[in-house]
């Protein structure tokens, strides 16, 4: 019996036990919730191959434990490519707008509002691969193999390989900006879309999401103004020159204000 | 002048720190099965005649060799995920000989390496740069160039010159030999050690690496240039006809971690 290094390390574990709540999206919103997984396929009105704009809603994902938020869907391969665009909401600098030449300009009524915007991590691969549990958990599609020399192998196959700006691949859009990627299928073959929730608006602790599932590649120039729909209304604010949404705001802009 | 809180305090603080010994000794076994290897890189003098003329050498452990993937020696590589043209590599571990460096120039930025020059002269005489006005740049300029952007004071703080600093020494057959450390990788029985040599720099982009650290002063943004981060995991992406190929990787064998030696001996067509 040792009780002098058992209670030392039992001591050790207690100061090393990490306050996660902090960390948490919806720290300070009255409690830790947990996570918000949505099974997109049990939906009514699910995301389809070359259908209409798909508008989604998740909650916060408890960064600090590990337990993320998201949604999933699923579909059929063409034995062709296909395109997977996402756009989170809602615009990346609400101090910025498009003006008649289609370059982004500074909006001089309008200062950053990053309260209202979020972030998530588009993925893709075999639904075979997938380790989450639709509806359930949240998953990647790191799998693992042992190599011919019995070592334990990790690989990566999410096969919607976004390149940074060096054409590395691995890297992820940020806070309100539109991530896609398009990839070869096999024909008849299930296909699993992961959406995963990085940090939602902390004005109100929801994002809200365009998506949309393409057949073919991806257009050659996708933007903030690519997809619509990912904003929240706020009735109590009042933007300038009539717009009643900042997105609409960003890719209207100056030269193309609503009636009043 | 001793309290009686001080006292207590030190007789307490005397117990933590003892715990604390014991708790490094005895709570912490990591077992972790990474190791450390050692080992020399070879490239034949009648492929390189001068030893600045070696670039970048990029070497990792693997898990197989195969030359038929591609028709010239490479490593085994993982399942082919997405668009990419063959899989990852995947290496257990790596390292390189020499590293791409700033040479407080621009014009010099993916050109010059550590463990290349012995001084500035011969960084000139390998890479000369001009002025705007078509002047050839001198070592003077050269050294007062890299005082200011460095704040170097004497020829002795100068990282990326010096007969110490030099990688290659040519061994008794008259090739040039430089010796590797890997660091903290995995070492299984069977796996293959093979390095490869970037000569014309394709593996440095000027748009990465440490931002001008003069940009206060010249209100200049650049970056100083770095290797891309993947080359050890595809490496087909940065070989380029010139780059020179091990053909023949050193094997590792269980309970050695010395004394590999890996020639890079094939010139990529």
């Amino acid at each position: 019996m040792r009780p002098l290094p058992t209670i030392a390390c039992a001591l050790a574990l207690v100061a090393c036990d990490l306050d996660a709540e902090p960390l948490l999206q919806n720290y300070g919103q009255g409690g830790v919730a947990g996570a918000d997984v949505v099974d997109l396929d049990r939906s009514e009105d699910p995301p389809e191959l070359d259908g209409d704009t798909f508008i989604g809603r998740v909650g916060p994902s408890d960064i600090g434990r590990g337990d993320h938020s998201g949604a999933t869907a699923t579909f059929t391969g063409t034995g062709g490519r296909v395109c997977l665009i996402i756009d989170p909401q809602s615009v990346w600098r609400d101090d910025k707008w498009i003006d008649e030449s289609g370059s982004e300009q500074n909006n001089p009524f309008m200062q950053d509002y990053p309260y209202d915007d979020g972030d998530v991590d588009l993925q893709a691969g075999l639904a075979a691969y997938y380790t989450g549990s639709p509806g359930e958990t949240m998953g990647d599609f790191i799998n693992s193999f042992p190599d011919e020399n019995g070592v334990e192998r990790r690989v990566d196959l999410n096969t919607c390989l976004l390149e940074d700006r060096w054409g590395i691949v691995g890297s992820a859009a940020g806070r309100g900006t539109p991530e896609w990627c398009s990839f070869e299928t096999v024909a008849d073959t299930q296909y699993r879309i992961a959406i995963t929730v990085f940090s939602v608006p902390t004005d109100d602790n929801e994002l809200k999401y365009a998506f949309e599932l393409r057949d073919g590649d991806c257009p050659v120039q996708v933007d903030e103004c690519s997809l619509r729909g990912d904003y929240d209304e706020h009735e109590n604010v009042d933007l300038p020159e009539g717009f009643d949404n900042v997105e609409e705001m960003y890719c209207r802009g100056p030269a193309d204000p609503p009636e009043r | 002048m001793t309290s009686k809180a001080g006292a207590t305090c030190g007789a307490t603080c005397g117990a933590l720190i003892a715990l604390s010994a014991l708790l490094v000794g005895g709570c912490f076994q990591e077992d972790l099965p990474e190791e450390n290897l050692e080992g020399t890189v070879v490239v034949p003098s009648t492929i390189a005649g001068d030893s600045r003329d070696i670039g970048l050498v990029y070497l990792g452990v693997y898990e197989g060799y195969d030359d038929q993937q591609l028709g010239y020696p490479y490593p085994t590589t993982g399942p082919r995920v997405g668009d990419n043209p063959i899989g990852d590599a995947l290496p257990y571990g790596g390292t390189s000989v020499g590293s791409y460096t700033y040479a407080c120039f621009q014009a010099l930025r993916c050109n010059i390496l550590t463990g290349r020059y012995i001084d500035l002269q011969s960084i000139l005489e390998a890479h000369p740069v001009e002025h705007a006005d078509g002047e050839s740049v001198e070592v003077e300029e050269l050294y007062d160039q890299c005082q200011w952007y460095y704040g170097w004071n004497s020829i002795e703080e100068f990282s990326f010159i010096g007969a110490e600093q030099l990688d290659f020494e040519a061994n008794d057959d008259g090739d040039w030999e430089a010796t590797f450390n890997v660091i903290h990788s995995r070492l299984p029985h069977g796996s293959r050690i093979w390095a490869f040599v970037d000569s014309d720099f394709t593996s440095c982009t000027e748009d990465d690496g440490s931002i001008n650290r003069r940009r206060s002063e010249d209100g200049l943004f650049f970056r100083e240039g770095t290797n891309f981060a993947d080359v050890l995991n595809f490496p087909d992406k940065y070989i380029t006809p010139g780059d020179l190929l091990s053909s023949d990787p050193a094997t590792v064998v269980d309970g050695e971690r010395s004394g590999y030696r890996v020639v890079v001996d094939h010139v990529k067509e």
